[in-house]
């Protein structure tokens, strides 16, 4: 059956539903819980995108946190991002470190949409750490996109042609007049502005050209700066093709060869293809990865306008779209495989896993985490090429990359590990979820059919069968026909919460209960 | 913080009792022994002229790649030609050849090379010309001729064993049938464990139902072939000591698991096992020697783990059913870049081996131009497609017109097999 949903783009009217905030909250946070449900209800969608599209403020940098590792300039808790580089061995174990944050700093995410995009950025315009191979250089890459999550798309791309680190990892820092090396320049343009879709038709001459424009510049690992060196850099002109309307970058000497990179981003982002392969990652990552031609001219096509009028600053894209009634269309509802930061971040938040206080504690959850996720095939800090994770646009199959025979398996894992007796132990302190406390702020924990509505409606954002309700139910009543046995326990319960024995009998059917739900299809979805 | 430290203390490992080399022997195989092909895709585009060097053009080669070429003492000859040599690395590809085992197809491509990773890859693995998109991969129309209707149906009693292997933590192109992923993957560093399963409808609407559906099928598939897998990964096996540790050479890692299931009986007969890093812009060799560097070290793990991995084959006895190629998705271009590295490129050498085959080099060393400018490129002598085709009919002994479903074009037999 055709799905015909609409193709508005006009936003929703009236006040927010549970299902659609639910909906918004999902595609917007990791994870969805009691805290953001109450934080949010009551607010209408324009309230609630004014709190999400507000960009958070820089989190603290990193600090030495591997307690295997001697850093002799840096104590164990101090500060690297300004420290000379060491050696490989020291600097892994920072760069390990940097990742770890990054988790950390996903977990802790407030009520923004910050690191969500953040993540997306790092998609969008990708650099591997491990190729970088120094900290110092990554860690400033990673605050650059944080700064700019809800900012500037051209701005962002301007700033980060001359990263640090995107100079080592696409060679911009080899890149000179007699030696061109086009690596960056080519993937500007094939893929963090213009895309290689119909009607783009830049040729390896562009590509050329383009090197030629970003020739000259080097990374000092002294300054941890980016320099220019205008005598590495081509003064020629530079002549672009048809599809760029024969611009011709005329050659600069000295430090004015800097100012013709304003000259190249602006002659890519004067093309409308720029703007709409932008909203296509952007749509693809929010909405759906169904494209068909409606969606490209209903959709794509007016947000790229929104997006060029606003002079390429995102929240009036992201405004638009997600508020839409397009966006919150039934059709889109839970069809988005739930991305291993959207699986295992969003089952922290969701179930408020405590992480331990003590701060080299919480680093090592951080890692285990971090550890986990990247065994899930989501390598934060490492993506598998400069195009990210193929989940993201390799068609067919979009997200559904992410799930195959070996990490659908390694799911359930992770799954059984935080509900085991003894939780997952990271390297020492160990994790688990307590569902207890997460049933206990239900509206009718006593009355089993209540609490499988409620968990279902909060935790699946697709529709599940009557027969897995059914399941639902049988684990929760251990197999029992009425549900009087579950009231009467929880009432117990109740009355004398410190009483152990009733206490496990409550636990050891909400771990089964809601060790079925994290392993249903269903909650793969978001 | 190493990971390795982590897998081994955490409550996961603990619950995943069963390891790849368990001990627990149970060694019964009747089944038809099927010939296999390992191919091996090697990520990031190979820089065949540091490969399979030409030798009749080393004055060009060293004057289009003043800081990159391999000094001409170094390169290791090969008997039977004084016109090709092999990087130093290749010590073990090198024996392979001169014993038979082992040859070259040169200049292999498509036309209008495309010069991006993504797009260039998933135009080898569909098998499609450079001009058209094709959503599913050439060799899962392959084996759709075998596996009509997978997954429906599948496994039964003819056909008990998965269609493909995907060596690694993610599928591939390669293996993405008309309905679903004809592979099963299997992670080489941790387990292989059974996915409990349920029969629960899906009630999902718009457009979450045919991606909950096919979770669902991923479920079901894994959980049917888990058993023969398990069974096939526990079978003791004393595999070479020419192996390395674990975790040093991720290629060998790979093929060791490929050894271990043929070994247990499985009787699927395609492999998929990768080396990554061959995107070498940079630091491909070190400055102070072109024989070290980035490339050096990824061919040495090539020709180490080929090697093992034959002895594997040698010791089970099954050298008359297996084959392998390699296969990257681009060249890499004939002038080298000042960072000590080379760009994308066109045609490249491809590599195969096997008792079947014919040892020696298929076409002539690739032409570099006499006046050799940075957009040059290697001309291509064989489409991918025909390449692949060859293999098709001759080593999996499929039909023309099968195989002409496959790949549409009339493409001409290359000699990569015994007659």
């Amino acid at each position: 059956m055709a799905i015909i949903p609409s193709y508005n783009l006009a936003p929703i009217t009236g006040s927010l539903k549970k299902s659609d905030l639910l909906h918004l909250l999902r595609r917007t946070l990791f994870g969805v819980g009691h805290k953001e449900l109450s934080f949010f209800q009551n607010k209408n969608i324009h309230e609630s995108l004014d709190i999400l599209l507000k960009q958070s403020p820089n989190p603290k940098a990193p600090t030495q946190s591997d307690p295997d590792i001697t850093d002799p300039l840096i104590p164990n808790g101090s500060e690297w991002i300004n420290a000379p580089y060491e050696n490989e061995e020291i600097d892994k174990s920072r760069r390990i470190g940097l990742k770890t944050w990054w988790m950390g700093e996903m977990l802790n995410r407030d009520f923004s949409l910050s690191e969500k995009m953040t993540l997306f950025w790092h998609n969008h315009f990708v650099t591997e750490m491990d190729i970088v191979k120094d900290s110092r250089y990554s860690y400033r890459y990673v605050t650059m996109l944080r700064s700019y999550a809800l900012g500037n798309f051209k701005k962002l791309i301007i700033e980060g042609t001359t990263d640090i680190a995107m100079l080592v990892y696409l060679n911009g820092n080899s890149n000179t007049k007699s030696a061109p090396n086009e690596n960056y320049s080519r993937e500007l343009m094939e893929l963090f502005t213009l895309g290689k879709g119909v009607g783009v038709n830049y040729t390896e001459d562009d590509v050329k050209a383009g090197a030629s424009v970003l020739s000259g510049w080097k990374d000092d690992k002294e300054s941890i700066k980016s320099d220019f060196i205008p005598s590495l850099h081509d003064t020629d002109d530079k002549y672009f093709s048809s599809f760029f309307e024969n611009k011709i970058i005329r050659g600069k000497s000295g430090n004015d060869g800097i100012l013709e990179i304003d000259e190249l981003i602006d002659m890519i982002f004067l093309r409308k293809e720029t703007a709409k392969f932008f909203c296509r990652n952007l749509y693809r990552w929010f909405v759906s990865a169904h494209f068909d031609e409606a969606i490209e001219s209903n959709i794509i096509s007016p947000l790229a306008d929104i997006l060029i009028k606003h002079d390429f600053e995102v929240v009036p894209v992201l405004r638009t779209l997600l508020s839409s009634e397009h966006f919150f269309d039934a059709a889109y509802r839970g069809c988005i495989v739930k991305n291993p930061v959207d699986f295992y971040a969003g089952a922290v938040k969701q179930f408020d896993l405590a992480l331990p206080t003590k701060l080299s504690d919480t680093h090592l959850c951080w890692a285990h985490i971090y550890y986990d996720i990247s065994g899930l095939s989501m390598n934060i800090g490492d993506p598998p090429s400069v195009a990210g994770w193929p989940a993201f646009h390799q068609a067919p199959k979009f997200h559904q990359w992410w799930i195959n025979s070996y990490t659908l398996g390694f799911r359930m894992k992770i799954a059984d590990s935080l509900y085991s007796e003894e939780g997952a132990n990271c390297n020492g302190p160990r994790i688990k979820f307590d569902f207890l406390s997460f049933v206990k702020e239900l509206k009718n924990p006593e009355n089993p059919d209540e609490l499988i509505k409620e968990c279902v409606e909060l935790l699946f954002a697709v529709q599940i069968s009557k027969s897995s309700l059914e399941t639902l139910k049988k684990l929760l009543l251990s197999e029992q026909e009425t549900g009087y046995y579950w009231t009467d326990v929880w009432n117990q319960f109740s009355a004398k919460p410190n009483d152990l024995m009733t206490k496990s009998v409550i636990e050891n059917r909400l771990k089964l209960f809601f060790g079925k739900i994290m392993t249903m299809p269903e909650y793969q979805m978001m | 913080m190493k990971r390795k430290v982590f897998i081994k203390n955490t409550a996961l490992a603990a619950l995943l009792p069963f390891i790849l080399d368990a001990l627990s022997a149970c060694n019964s195989n009747t089944r038809k022994q099927n010939r296999i092909l390992v191919l091996i895709q090697l990520v990031g585009g190979n820089d065949g002229l540091n490969t399979l060097i030409p030798l009749d053009n080393y004055k060009k080669l060293t004057d289009a790649r003043p800081n990159l070429f391999i000094p001409e003492n170094k390169i290791l000859g090969i008997k039977g030609t004084s016109l090709t040599g092999l990087h130093p690395s290749l010590a073990g590809i090198k024996d392979l050849y001169e014993n038979g085992l082992l040859g070259f197809i040169q200049g292999v491509g498509y036309e209008n090379q495309n010069y991006s990773h993504f797009r260039s890859s998933d135009i080898w693995l569909t098998g499609s010309k450079s001009t058209e998109v094709l959503y599913t991969g050439w060799m899962a129309r392959y084996l759709e001729t075998r596996f009509k209707n997978y997954p429906e149906g599948f496994p039964n009693a003819q056909h008990p064993d998965p269609p493909a292997i995907k060596i690694g933590d993610t599928g591939s192109y390669l293996f993405q049938g008309t309905k679903m992923d004809m592979s099963i993957v299997i992670d080489p560093s941790t387990t292989f464990e059974p996915i409990s399963v349920d029969s629960f409808d899906n009630e999902s609407t718009g457009y979450a139902a045919a991606e909950v559906k096919s979770i669902r099928e991923i479920l079901q598939q894994t959980e049917r072939y888990s058993k023969v897998i398990k069974d096939a990964l526990a079978t003791s096996f004393q595999h070479s000591t020419l192996y390395p540790k674990s975790g040093v050479n991720s290629l060998a890692d790979q093929l060791k698991v490929v050894a271990k299931l043929i070994k247990g009986g499985l009787g699927t007969s395609i492999y998929l096992v990768d080396l990554k890093g061959f995107d070498t812009h940079s630091a491909q060799v070190d400055s102070s020697n072109t024989t070290k560097g980035l490339h050096a070290d990824l061919l040495a793990k090539l020709s180490q783990a080929v090697t093992c991995f034959w002895d594997d084959v040698n010791i089970m006895g099954r050298e008359k059913d297996i084959t392998g190629i390699t296969f990257s998705e681009f060249g890499r271009r004939i002038v080298s870049n000042s960072a000590y590295g080379t760009d994308h490129g066109a045609a490249q050498p491809l590599m195969f081996f096997g008792t079947n085959i014919n040892s020696g080099i298929i076409g002539t060393n690739p032409v570099i131009p006499d006046k050799v400018n940075n957009t040059d490129n290697l001309a291509m002598q064989f489409d991918f497609k025909n390449v692949f085709a060859s293999v098709l009919k001759k080593w999996m002994e499929t039909s023309d017109d099968k195989v002409k479903e496959i790949f549409p074009e009339n493409y001409p037999d290359i000699e990569i097999f015994k007659a």
